[in-house]
């Protein structure tokens, strides 16, 4: 059976790396993308893309062009972390794992905030 | 020449910290590693790894490209995760054999091209040495 494809574009390790990983406890083939560049390298191959539209100016530019070159693939599509992992949430909800399978979005989505907290001491 | 099934390697949940700016590369041996249980973070700049590795995450063992994009390279990054996990496994690699004694301080070099399943019998073999 073919598994659905889902391209997780985040340029930041501390959030791509726990939603990849969840998704994949879901059933998913996942690739991760760390730039607009390499999301179009990979296009062809996915059914999904998912990725937070505040990431960077450059966000629409490249919704708008996945709409016009890859009509076929799912943009999905968040404003902020909580919208992005709750997408991810819903596509386990429905995806070819059992629900109950992988973590709840939310238990993600705590440690992506604890990640960046740990960082961003670190860092001060 | 690789000639057992990668079925047959010990599974672990162990986190593999993958370091490569070409992305294809990236995905042939993230994927590979994958296979056999490993879980794989992957970054495309030493930089990006960094960030993963000072927010403390658990880390097993590195696989790095040298020359990367940012202020970090290969080796700086594989000085820093020695720092901060001193039992993680390194394996640096590089096209360019300048890096191999600098490479051998910090852990094991391989060189580019390499063979992606010879890679991973490696990092198993080092995440595990009664596997060797």
């Amino acid at each position: 059976m073919r598994q659905d494809c889902v391209l997780v574009l985040e340029p930041d390790v501390l959030v791509r790396h726990p939603l990849t990983q969840y998704l994949r406890e879901c059933g998913y083939r996942v690739l991760e993308a760390t730039s607009y560049d390499e999301a179009r390298m990979l296009l062809k191959s996915v059914d999904a893309v998912l990725m937070n539209m505040a990431a960077d100016a450059g966000a629409f530019a490249f919704t708008s062009w996945v709409r016009q070159n890859h009509p076929g693939v799912v943009l999905l599509l968040g404003g902020n972390l909580a919208n992005v992992t709750e997408h991810a949430g819903e596509l386990c909800d429905e995806g070819p794992a059992p629900p109950g399978s992988a973590p709840h979005h939310t238990t993600i989505l705590d440690r992506i905030r604890r990640s960046l907290a740990a960082r961003d001491r670190d860092r001060s | 020449m690789l000639t057992q099934p990668l079925s047959g390697l010990a599974l672990y949940c162990a986190r593999v910290l993958v370091v490569e700016d070409e992305l294809f590369i990236r995905l042939d041996i993230a994927d590979a590693l994958r296979t056999t249980g490993l879980i794989v973070v992957e970054a495309a700049s030493a930089d990006d790894a960094a960030t993963f590795v000072d927010a403390g995450e658990p880390l097993d063992a590195l696989f790095t490209d040298v020359q990367l994009p940012g202020v970090l390279n290969g080796l700086s990054l594989a000085r820093r995760v020695q720092a901060r996990h001193p039992n993680a496994a390194i394996v640096i690699t590089s096209g360019n054999d300048m890096f191999r004694k600098e490479a051998l301080g910090l852990g094991t070099f391989v060189s580019k091209p390499y063979e992606p399943l010879c890679v991973v019998r490696l990092i198993n073999d080092l995440l595990d040495p009664t596997q060797v």
